[in-house]
């Protein structure tokens, strides 16, 4: 890279931080909904102007008083106040927000016994509408917190709270409790990867630091060092090498929904199979995660359920192209009556 | 490294075989189709135009919402996208002009080499951020231009399109931002402060 032109270097600085960006997974759903309610709102809007146009032409020929023609509709019903306005709502005080959790989790594809990180967004309970109430939410989860899917884990003992979280410039300090750090923990290391992976998502800062307690620590669990500032690893070193973003585990689909998918598969060629509760295969498709993000590929697939279909509990699952057996990834869905 | 870089917005202007032009598709098809092939690229622009990913994806999906509205009389998918792309980046410069996103974006940005740690293999390197830093200094109008340039990989003639400017104002803006990063950063990696 010594030497490279400006421009060159300008396109690799702007394509990394482009990388970074993580649109959220129900992005289609909430513009679906807005459009709905945009319809609504036309359809109401119609229909009140034809019921003045309908008076006025009534006032006009005589059939109503002129009194009764020259009353105002009533109030429109504000349908747009129960869809969110935007895609990453902000919630009121006392409500829940939709936030990225990050689980760790074996990765079936080379290293059975090493844990890889794996993302969900959880709607939580916030008390105020800040980022540090969002971090804490988000991390209180990922630490003592349940994934949607069992076949995540959190890395965190049980006991473990969060007593506060500061947002600064550029960094996210997070205070814990419970956290026995002369304790041994096999999956220490994957632990606090999943605590900044979890921070750095929620706040989309890039800085972690870590209390204990209150008080600085270099040193968790005898082992993993966590003083300093703390920061995300390569993607491709700790990030499950396929996932599915959505649906997610328990979601209920439509007859024709999207599968987004992310990861870093050599060749990015991967598979999406379907199977319904009795394990026949009802869809299969096949996909290339694009290769644009130097850290992480995406793809989204389209699945329609074929007629005849049989209804319920399903599984959605993600796998090499070239070893189309062996899932990655897997979410039980449920398939619509 | 610059193929590498080549933007989604290149390859899915190839690809429009999600669209048959002899039975055109309806508005809540062609938001879909173009959901999935765009979303996640105008995302990425509006995050670098405004330094603020959540204004950045509100701003993207109002644009969807308005195609879906304005289908009727776009009816292409090639229009679509133009329409999309010009949406996004009227919606960013508005935002900017309106909301100060800038200040807010530089009292986030972490000071230049941030201390190793042991997870410092990092979301991007100290020369990303150097480069960055210095980006979100430019003028609006030449932070645009090499936006829409050096990651969207757009061509002088379509950038100056999507602007409303002439093309030689896009090399002109284009020339004084990559000037004012020679001057701010050196012409090799590390020759910053």
């Amino acid at each position: 890279m010594t030497g490279a032109p400006m421009e060159d270097r300008l396109r690799e600085a702007l394509a990394a931080r482009a990388g970074r960006v993580q649109p959220a997974p129900d992005a289609l759903p909430t513009i679906r909904g807005r459009i709905r309610a945009r319809r609504g709102r036309r359809r109401r809007a119609f229909l009140a102007s034809a019921a003045t146009l309908a008076t006025t032409v009534a006032a006009t020929v005589g059939v109503m008083a002129v009194r009764e023609a020259a009353a105002p509709p009533g109030p429109l019903p504000d349908v747009s106040a129960a869809t969110p306005a935007t895609g990453n709502p902000s919630p009121p005080p006392g409500e829940t927000a939709r936030l990225p959790v990050y689980w760790i989790g074996p990765d079936p594809a080379a290293h059975p016994l090493r844990d890889v990180l794996y993302r969900e967004f959880q709607t939580l309970p916030v008390t105020t509408d800040t980022l540090a109430e969002r971090v804490r939410a988000a991390v209180t989860a990922a630490v003592s917190g349940e994934p949607l899917d069992p076949d995540y884990r959190s890395g965190w003992p049980a006991g473990v709270t969060v007593r506060g979280v500061r947002v600064g410039e550029s960094a996210v300090t997070v205070d814990l409790a419970g956290v026995r750090v002369d304790a041994d923990n096999p999956a220490g290391a994957a632990a606090v990867r999943q605590l900044v992976w979890t921070v750095t998502a929620a706040s989309n800062l890039p800085d972690v630091q870590l209390r204990v307690d209150g008080r600085q620590v270099t040193t968790l669990w005898s082992e993993v060092p966590v003083g300093g500032t703390l920061r995300r690893a390569d993607a491709d070193k700790v990030l499950a090498p396929v996932w599915l973003i959505s649906p997610q585990q328990g979601d209920t689909v439509d007859r024709a929904f999207d599968v987004q998918l992310a990861g870093f598969l050599p060749d990015g060629a991967v598979r999406v199979q379907l199977r319904d509760a009795t394990g026949a295969l009802v869809a299969s498709r096949d996909a290339v995660l694009d290769d644009t993000d130097p850290h992480q590929g995406d793809a989204v697939v389209r699945i329609s359920l074929p007629d005849g279909y049989r209804p319920g509990p399903a599984t959605l699952s993600v796998a090499a192209a070239g070893a189309p057996d062996t899932p990655l990834d897997d979410h039980e869905i449920v398939l619509p009556g | 490294m610059t193929s590498e870089l080549v933007s989604r917005w290149t390859e899915s202007a190839l690809s429009s075989d999600w669209f048959a032009p002899a039975e055109p598709a309806s508005a809540d098809e062609a938001v879909t189709a173009l959901f999935a092939a765009e979303y996640r690229p105008l995302v990425r622009v509006a995050a670098l135009l405004l330094h603020d990913e959540g204004a950045a994806e509100d701003i993207t999906q109002d644009a969807f919402v308005a195609l879906h509205a304005a289908w009727w009389r776009l009816r292409s998918p090639e229009r679509a996208r133009a329409y999309l792309r010009q949406s996004v980046v009227n919606r960013c410069r508005s935002a900017l002009r309106h909301r100060g996103v800038i200040d807010r974006y530089l009292r986030r940005q972490p000071p230049p080499g941030v201390a190793a740690s042991a997870e410092h293999a990092a979301m991007a390197s100290a020369e990303h951020d150097r480069i960055l830093a210095v980006v979100a200094t430019l003028p609006s109008r030449q932070r645009e231009a090499i936006v829409l340039r050096y990651y969207a990989d757009l061509s002088e003639a379509e950038t100056a399109e999507l602007m409303g400017i002439s093309v030689g104002s896009v090399k002109s803006h284009t020339a004084r931002a990559v000037a004012a990063l020679r001057a701010r950063l050196g012409d090799k990696p590390g020759n910053g402060r």
